[in-house]
């Protein structure tokens, strides 16, 4: 036998798709640490070795108040976010409340309104003195003066927040609740348990790695998110680590060596999360739930509950779809942004502003390209790597990939931002400044939320189907293809969904490796916000938000992504 | 020996005829013909050969600001007089734009041939570095000296640090009548209205703005400005779109861009200059590693001709050069009282450090 025939092609595959992971996430991770330790950004010639920008974040009240507001923020959002995603994904996936099918698709519709427009909707609808809803109140009931509704408040950033991020909970756990051989609850309920305690005791154990798996997405997508804290922070008296990270990049002076120690000390934060939560997953084979064995959905009957279920659903609905999406698609349509709306203020100039010239054009072809790349290309490396980990029980030093894989989303993303920006101005790679350098950026920066779905459903997946397929003389890649993958389509296309979501919303990144070419529409957006035209952001987000629900449509018709047996 | 004398003079003309004597004038491309008339007269000075290499160059990349009133026209006059240059533009605010520029320039990985920024003490600081191209313009000597930094960046037009207000909640007498002065911020008069102001942080125009007031009227000042629980923005455009909205009465120390962008589509916004009147240079510069160079130099030498200049001043920034061009300077409610004279490097040092303005601000503003 040859040399060439004696090479595994598989392992060499597999070892390269390691290299890559170390070299995506560490070189920008390294030029973080670099920042975080010196005086200067990376290239400037008054730059020294410092411990200051730590000295800074550690060394007074305002940089810990922002460290505690930050964890404080993440584990009450965690804490809403969590049980209410686990709450809808069971009423939707396992009992018998009506419209099923449509809860299922609209509960992923909130992720397509991004922080910022989502902020400016609520502040043109809850500001205390002109805001809409406020108006209408004090029209109804007679409040005098301001409010009664405040979105500058701790509450009013929490409000936003979590309905931001209850799709993300929900996806998570749906996708597994809707694998769960029934045949555990038969057994429970056969045994005398009441309904409660089979959710209890049965469902929410094996449920319990894509819980954790939610919470921990969750927390630190609220503990970094800037949009929201940055516009009703300041009037909120309420400063996080995001706010500071961001006036260190944005605002003058900046200070980016600053924002490089603040992202450092949010990944420490998120590592030991990280910890918890494989500590738990060693006991993963207690979560196997899907065997060689055959197995159904059991649909709990809720009774009269079941209205009572969807009246609840409805008005997450409400206020995290219909009310953001009224008071953008009304803002697009306006002349500028005002409470005090007549005929003469309605014009169709903003969405006519929007195609003149070729670069919103450009901008939709290149999120449309960068997103269905970044989703597919994104979640292809995800499993890849989750499958290493899981099943190369022997090859030491598998933890390392769970942190690697897991630390881009604990960074910050203008954070994140400058170190990619200067990993590929000085790498030898020729993609900085080509549409290139933006897909690397968004599989580093969501290879997270792709491997924790693909993680916590290949926990569900019992070994020996594969093993079966490696007896019939199948390879580990071939028995991955054709019977996990399989088994696994739908919380992967959930995975999918969600990173083609988080790619056409990226802003923090784009906004410093863009280039001309490679314009895309939340940057288009974002710009148009830093121009004074708020109403042609607004009209750009209709836009936007209509090719994510024609996606999700698809993905839902073509794909059957949110199907459910 | 009178023909050895002869043969060798007639030698020497030959020679100097051939090409030993002093080159011949260049050859104009005759395409290129009609475009150099007209830099005759409006940038006249401009060389032959900056033309034909950017001719020859066929790009520029503009880094900049927000001016959506004035960068399209301008782009579009200098592509009429230069139509063989495709002019592409990457526009972002200050702070990632100052990022994304020294970044790529210190990496010598320039993209940008032209960049623009707001604030004169970190163009300094850009150029100190020598990431800058020396060029110095054919018009240089009719910008003031404190406004540029010669041979490496130029006033393309300044902005004003004015106040803004709503004038369907403030009548522009009431406004004016009280705005006359900054002290005029803590009129009485206002404490009924909510107001609306700027983090310090967001940038060098209204830094500009709180170090002015602190040195005219000092620390109590900001007390006072403080009680009056303005609501906080992070930049200009959330408080003109505030202020445009209603939800604020009267924006402290905005940009004029912000106010203007609003005042355009129609909304209820007006603004002044209280004395002494603040104005905040946007400064353009060539990369020290342009790409294109001769096209970075020949758009230089166009921005800040007459003709470049009178474009932007009739459309959205004051000029140096040739005054304020825009219609509204002509209401009633607009004033232009004289400029207040600073030193930006004062500013900038004052601003840092923990006894520096912007912890000072933070501790008396977001009590």
């Amino acid at each position: 036998m040859s040399i060439w025939q004696r090479i595994n092609y598989q392992n060499v595959l597999l070892a390269a798709l390691v290299v890559l992971l170390f070299a995506m996430v560490l070189m920008p991770l390294g030029f973080l640490l670099y920042a975080a330790f010196w005086s200067a950004p990376a290239g400037d010639p008054e730059g020294m070795f410092t411990f200051n920008n730590f000295l800074k974040a550690f060394g007074t009240s305002d940089s810990w108040a922002a460290i505690l507001n930050s964890l404080l923020l993440g584990a009450v959002v965690t804490g809403i976010t969590v049980p209410a995603g686990f709450g809808f994904a069971w009423l939707v996936r396992r009992t018998n409340i009506p419209a099923r099918g449509l809860l299922n698709t609209l509960m992923v519709v909130p992720l397509f309104i991004s922080p910022l427009l989502l902020s400016l909707a609520y502040i043109a609808l809850a500001n205390p003195r002109t805001g809409f809803l406020n108006l209408m109140l004090r029209a109804i009931f007679g409040f005098m003066g301001e409010g009664p509704l405040n979105i500058y408040t701790f509450g009013g950033i929490v409000f936003l927040l979590a309905s931001h991020l209850v799709p993300y909970a929900y996806l998570n756990i749906a996708a597994v609740l809707g694998t769960i051989d029934s045949s555990y609850e038969e057994a429970a309920k056969i045994s005398g348990a009441s309904g409660f305690k089979v959710l209890r005791d049965v469902i929410i154990p094996i449920v319990l790695p894509a819980i954790l798996s939610a919470a921990l997405i969750v927390f630190v997508l609220a503990a970094e998110q800037f949009t929201i804290v940055t516009l009703l922070g300041p009037n909120a008296h309420f400063v996080t680590m995001p706010y500071l990270i961001y006036i260190s990049v944005t605002f003058y002076p900046a200070d980016p060596n600053f924002a490089a120690a603040m992202g450092v000390i949010l990944l420490v934060i998120t590592g030991v999360g990280i910890y918890f939560y494989r500590r738990m997953a060693v006991q993963a084979f207690k979560f196997v739930t899907i065997t060689g064995k055959g197995s159904r959905l059991q649909i709990a009957d809720i009774g009269k509950w079941r209205y009572i279920a969807l009246a609840g659903c409805l008005v997450y609905i409400l206020v995290a779809i219909v009310l953001p999406y009224i008071a953008i698609v009304l803002g697009s349509f306006l002349d500028y942004i005002t409470h005090n709306i007549t005929w003469d203020k309605f014009t169709l100039e903003n969405y006519a502003r929007m195609f003149r010239g070729t670069d919103n054009i450009l901008a939709i072809g290149n999120t449309l390209l960068l997103a269905l790349l970044g989703a597919s290309v994104g979640v292809t490396f995800a499993l890849l790597l989750a499958f290493i980990v899981q099943r190369f029980k022997t090859v030491k030093g598998r933890g390392i990939l769970d942190y690697l894989c897991m630390m881009p989303i604990s960074i910050p993303g203008l954070s994140l931002a400058l170190g990619l920006l200067w990993t590929y101005l000085y790498l030898p790679v020729p993609i900085y400044g080509t549409i290139w350098v933006l897909l690397v950026a968004y599989i580093t920066r969501f290879l997270a939320q792709g491997y924790r779905i693909s993680s916590s459903s290949l926990l569900q997946i019992g070994p020996e189907l594969e093993e079966a397929a490696r007896v019939s003389g199948a390879s580990r890649l071939r028995a991955l293809a054709n019977v996990t993958v399989p088994i696994l389509a739908t919380p992967l296309l959930s995975g999918w969904v969600i990173i083609f979501i988080l790619a056409a919303l990226e802003v923090s990144c784009t906004i410093i490796l863009y280039s001309s070419q490679s314009l895309t529409m939340s940057v288009a957006i974002w710009n148009q916000m830093a121009m004074g035209d708020t109403v042609v952001a607004y009209a750009m987000s209709v836009i936007l938000g209509g090719i994510g629900i024609i996606v999700i449509l698809i993905a839902q018709k073509v794909f059957g992504v949110f199907k459910y047996v | 020996m009178n023909k050895i004398i002869g043969a060798i003079i007639l030698s020497a003309f030959l020679l100097w005829g051939s090409g030993v004597g002093p080159a011949p004038a260049q050859q104009m491309d005759p395409q290129l013909q009609k475009t150099m008339e007209t830099m005759k007269k409006e940038m006249p000075g401009v060389p032959y050969e900056i033309l034909k290499g950017a001719n020859d160059e066929g790009k520029l990349m503009f880094y900049h600001l927000s001016l959506p009133a004035a960068i399209p026209p301008l782009l579009q006059e200098f592509q009429k007089r230069f139509p063989f240059i495709t002019v592409q533009e990457y526009f972002s605010s200050g702070g990632p734009l100052f990022q994304k520029f020294t970044s790529e320039a210190r990496a010598k990985r320039n993209a940008a041939d032209i960049w623009e920024h707001t604030d004169i003490a970190a163009m300094n600081k850009v150029a100190d570095e020598g990431l800058l191209m020396k060029y110095k313009i054919t018009t240089d000597a009719q910008y003031p000296e404190v406004f540029k930094r010669p041979g490496f960046w130029y006033p393309m037009g300044y902005t004003q640090v004015v106040v803004g207000w709503n004038r369907d909640i403030v009548p522009d007498k009431e406004a004016v009548k009280r705005l006359k002065t900054w002290a005029g911020l803590l009129d009485p008069y206002w404490k009924e209205k909510k107001i609306g102001a700027i983090v310090i942080q967001s940038g060098g125009s209204v830094q500009t703005g709180y170090y002015m007031l602190h040195e005219k009227y000092g620390i109590d000042f900001w007390k006072k400005l403080a009680a009056m629980k303005a609501q906080l923005y992070d930049g200009v455009n959330p408080l003109a779109d505030a202020v445009g909205s209603g939800e604020v009465a009267l924006g402290l120390l905005g940009s004029e861009q912000g106010f203007y962008a609003k005042y355009a589509r129609g909304a209820p916004v007006h603004w002044t200059n209280p004395d002494p009147r603040i104005a905040v240079p946007y400064g353009q510069a060539i990369a020290k590693d342009a790409p294109h160079p001769n096209a970075a130099k020949l758009f230089q030498e166009f921005v800040f001709s007459e003709a470049g200049q009178k474009t932007i001043a009739s459309t959205a920034l004051p000029s140096f050069k040739v005054g304020d061009l825009r219609k509204h300077i002509k209401e009633p409610w607009y004033s232009s009282p004289p400029l207040y004279q600073y030193d930006a490097e004062k500013i900038f040092k004052s601003m840092r450090g923990p006894d520096g303005l912007i912890n000072q601000w933070n501790k008396i503003f977001r009590k």
